[in-house]
C-alpha cells in the first residue's frame, strides 16, 4: 500500500512539474508583451524596457524558466529599479503584473471563497444526488423514478451560466429574498457567510445533483441485477441489509472516484459561477489577469487547479483500494 | 453521459470508460432475440447490426422528437443568410433609434414589433430574433467541428496505441493521461486571447474566422482523449480476436486490418461519443463567449447573448426576453442533442438501462 501510495505520488509529482513547464513556455513565450498592455498607447522604449526588467522579463527564457521553479521551492529575489531587491519567500509565485501584490497573498485569499463555493456546494449535490439516483433506482418505474429522471435529464443540459441566471433573475432581482451574493468569512459573519453562498451553492449544487443522480442510478440498477445480490435475497437477509450493505457498497464505488475528480477539478477555480455570482475566487481572479496578461496570476491559478486535480486523481486512487477490496495494488 | 455535457467547471473524464464498457457488449447484442423484428411468416430477412441500430432509433419516439427538433434548428441555421434577406434587417445592425437615454428598448415586451420579433436587445440594439438565429450558426458550427476533428483525432490516435502496441501504446496512454490532468478549462479561458492577438493585423484586429479557428483547434486539442481511450481498449480486445487473426494469417495488410478487419466493429462507440460530444461543446463554446472570451463582438454568438442578458438581469420587465430567450434556446438545443444521443446509445446497445 505504501510503495502504492509513493508510486502514485512520485508519477502526480512528474505530472505537475511537466504541466508546470508546457504552461510556462505557452504563456511566458508568447510573443505577447505585458510590458506594452501596462504601459498604455503613449508609451516610450525606455519605460517598456524599465518595466520589463521589473518584471523580471528582460532575462532569457530558460532563465526566467529556472528562477520561477526555483522560487517555487527556496524563495527568491526580485530585483527593482531603483530600489533594494524585493525578497519573495518560500513557496514563491512571483508577484502580480498589475498590483505587485505578491501572488501567495492573492490565492490565499481567492481560495477561501472558491473553497467554500465548492464544499458547502459538494454537501448538497452529493447527498441529494446520490440519494434521489438510489431512491429511484429501487422504486424503478414508479412517479418517483419517473421524476427523478426529468429532474437529472434538466440538470445535465442545463449549462451552469444559464441556471445562475435564473436563479439570480427569480430570488435577487424578481423576488427579492436573497441579497446578491457578497462573500463574507465563516468566522466574522457565519449568517451573511450562508447568505451569500447558498445561490452558488445551488447552483453548483443542481447541475452537478442532476449528473450524480442519473449515474448513481444506473449503476445501481446494473448492480441489482447481478448474481450476488439474487444471492444475498435467496437466503433471506432482510431488504435493509440486501439494499445497503451489499448493493449500496459497490454501486457506490465509481461515484467515489467521479466525485473526487470533480471536487478537485472545482477547488482550483468554479470559474463560471464565481464570475456570475461576483464572489471573487481563484476562477474570478483568472478571468481578471487574461486581459492584462498578468501571467503570474495565471500560471498560478492553472498550478493551483492542476496540483488539486492531480491531487485528488491519487487520493481517488488510494481510496479505491480501501473500499473496493477487489482492486489490487501492485 | 451527457453528464459531460454541463458545465465548464468540470473535464471530461470517467465517462470514457463507462461508454467503452458499455459498448463492449454491443457487438454481442444485436444477435440477442429481444430485440428481433417480428418475423413474418415465410420473409426471414437478414439485417445487419447497422440496420437493426436504426430501426430502434426510428422506433424511439424521443429520438425522433430530440432529431426533429435538431433538424429543425440545423436547417434554420443554414438557412439563416436567406432568412435575413427575407426578414430585412441585419443581425450586426444597432438599432440605436428603438433605445431609450439608458439603453433600454422602448415599448413593451422587450420591444418587440411586426419588425422585430423577439424585440431588440439592450445597449446595443441589435435585433434579437436574428442575433439568435446567428448566434446558433456560430455556436453549432464551431462545436460541430471541433466535434468532427476531435473524434477523428482520437479515432487515428486510439487505433494507432491499439493496434501498433508496444513502446508506441505505452507513450499514448502516458500521454493521454496527462493531457487529462490538465485544468482544460482555466488553460482554454487563458489560451484564447493570448493566441488570437497573436494573430491580429497591422491594425490590431483579429478576423473572425482567426478566432473561430483558435477555438476549434483548442477544443481539438483537449478533446480527444476520451474517444482515444475507447477505440484503444476496442481495438486492443478485437485485435486478438479469431477473424482478426484469421485475415491476418491470409496475409491482408495492414490498410486492410485497419479500415475493413478493426474500424467497421469499432464505429459504434465512436458514434455515441461523437453525439455526445457535440453538446458538451456547445455548452463549452457558449461558457468561454459568456466570458467574453471566445467570439467577441460583432459576430453573434449565443453564449455572449446570455452574457448580455446577465449583464440586464437587474431589469425586471426585459429579464423575459434578453434572459429567457437566449437561455431556454441553448438548455433545448443541448438537450435535444443529449437526448438523441442516449437513444443512439441505447439503440446500438440495447442491453443498457439508463
Amino acid at each position: 500500500m505504501l510503495r502504492f501510495i509513493l508510486k502514485r505520488s512520485l508519477i502526480a509529482i512528474l505530472t505537475l512539474w511537466a504541466i508546470s513547464s508546457v504552461t510556462f513556455f505557452v504563456f511566458f513565450a508568447l510573443p505577447a508583451n505585458p510590458a506594452e498592455t501596462m504601459c498604455g498607447k503613449n508609451c516610450d522604449v525606455r519605460t517598456i524596457a524599465a518595466i520589463q526588467k521589473n518584471l523580471g522579463m528582460d532575462k532569457p527564457l530558460p532563465k526566467q524558466y529556472l528562477d520561477y521553479h526555483a522560487g517555487l521551492f527556496v524563495g527568491r529575489d526580485f530585483e527593482r529599479q531603483g530600489r533594494e531587491a524585493q525578497h519573495c519567500p518560500a513557496p514563491c509565485l512571483a508577484y502580480s503584473f498589475r498590483t505587485n501584490e505578491p501572488v501567495t497573498s492573492i490565492i490565499g485569499r481567492a481560495w477561501p471563497v472558491t473553497a467554500s463555493i465548492v464544499v458547502g456546494g459538494a454537501v448538497i449535490w452529493l447527498t441529494v444526488g446520490i440519494s434521489l439516483g438510489m431512491f429511484s433506482a429501487l422504486r424503478r418505474g414508479t412517479v418517483f423514478d419517473k421524476t427523478a429522471i426529468a429532474f437529472s435529464l434538466v440538470g445535465a443540459s442545463m449549462p451552469i451560466y444559464v441556471f445562475a441566471i435564473l436563479l439570480l433573475a427569480t430570488f435577487v432581482f424578481g423576488l427579492h429574498l436573497l441579497p446578491y451574493p457578497h462573500f463574507v468569512g465563516l468566522l466574522e459573519d457565519p449568517v451573511g457567510w450562508v447568505k451569500a453562498l447558498i445561490l452558488p451553492w445551488f447552483a453548483l449544487a443542481f447541475i452537478f445533483a442532476a449528473q450524480y443522480a442519473r449515474l448513481s442510478r444506473s449503476q445501481m440498477l446494473e448492480t441489482l441485477s447481478e448474481d450476488y445480490i439474487r444471492t444475498a435475497r435467496a437466503i433471506g437477509l432482510s431488504k435493509r441489509t440486501v439494499h445497503l450493505k451489499h448493493a449500496f457498497r459497490a454501486a457506490i464505488t465509481p461515484i467515489v472516484t467521479i466525485a473526487g475528480i470533480d471536487i478537485g477539478g472545482a477547488l482550483g477555480g468554479a470559474v463560471i459561477t464565481e464570475t456570475i455570482f461576483g464572489l471573487q475566487g481563484m476562477g474570478w481572479y483568472a478571468v481578471r489577469a487574461i486581459p492584462n496578461l498578468n501571467f503570474p496570476v495565471i500560471m498560478a491559478t492553472v498550478l493551483v487547479a492542476a496540483f488539486f486535480l492531480v491531487a485528488a486523481n491519487v487520493i481517488v486512487d488510494c481510496l479505491y483500494a480501501v473500499i473496493d477490496p477487489r482492486v489490487k495494488l501492485n | 453521459m451527457s453528464e459531460t455535457t454541463t458545465s465548464g467547471d468540470r473535464g471530461v473524464k470517467a465517462t470514457s470508460d463507462i461508454v467503452g464498457e458499455m459498448m463492449a457488449s454491443t457487438e454481442l447484442s444485436v444477435n440477442a432475440p429481444d430485440v428481433a423484428e417480428p418475423v413474418r411468416a415465410g420473409a426471414i430477412v437478414g439485417r445487419s447490426p447497422g440496420q437493426l441500430a436504426w430501426m430502434r432509433l426510428r422506433r424511439d419516439r424521443v429520438a425522433v422528437a430530440s432529431a426533429g427538433v435538431l433538424g429543425f434548428t440545423v436547417l434554420v441555421v443554414l438557412a439563416a443568410p436567406l432568412i435575413e434577406w427575407l426578414y430585412g434587417d441585419d443581425p450586426e445592425r444597432g438599432h440605436s433609434e428603438l433605445l431609450n437615454s439608458i439603453g433600454y428598448p422602448i415599448g413593451v415586451a422587450g420591444g418587440a414589433s411586426g419588425d422585430h420579433w423577439l424585440g431588440i436587445t439592450p445597449q446595443r440594439g441589435y435585433d434579437l430574433f436574428l442575433q439568435l438565429i446567428f448566434g446558433a450558426r456560430t455556436s453549432l458550427g464551431i462545436a460541430v467541428t471541433a466535434s468532427v476533428l476531435a473524434v477523428s483525432l482520437g479515432v487515428v490516435v486510439g487505433v494507432l496505441a491499439g493496434y501498433v502496441g508496444g513502446w508506441i501504446d505505452r507513450m499514448v496512454v502516458w500521454f493521454t493521461d496527462f493531457m487529462l490532468a490538465f485544468p482544460f478549462f482555466l488553460f482554454a479561458i487563458a489560451l484564447v486571447p493570448s493566441l488570437s492577438s497573436r494573430l491580429a493585423d497591422s491594425f490590431g484586429e483579429v478576423a473572425v474566422w482567426k478566432r473561430i479557428a483558435v477555438i476549434i483547434a483548442l477544443f481539438t486539442v483537449f478533446g480527444w482523449m476520451t474517444t482515444a481511450r475507447i477505440v484503444r481498449g476496442q481495438v486492443i480486445s478485437l485485435r486478438e480476436r479469431e477473424y482478426v487473426e484469421a485475415a491476418r494469417a491470409a496475409g491482408a495488410g495492414t490498410a486492410h486490418m485497419l479500415f475493413r478487419q478493426l474500424l467497421p466493429n469499432v464505429w459504434a462507440p465512436i458514434l455515441v461519443v461523437f453525439s455526445l460530444s457535440i453538446p458538451a461543446n456547445v455548452t463549452l463554446e457558449a461558457a468561454l463567449s459568456f466570458l467574453n472570451i471566445g467570439i467577441t463582438e460583432p459576430t453573434p454568438d449565443l453564449g455572449r447573448l446570455i452574457l448580455q442578458g446577465a449583464s440586464n438581469v437587474s431589469n425586471f420587465g426585459l429579464i423575459p426576453w434578453v434572459v429567457f430567450v437566449p437561455a431556454l434556446s441553448l438548455f433545448i438545443l443541448v438537450l435535444a442533442f443529449n437526448l438523441l444521443g442516449d437513444a443512439v446509445r441505447d439503440a446500438l446497445d440495447p442491453k443498457s438501462s439508463r
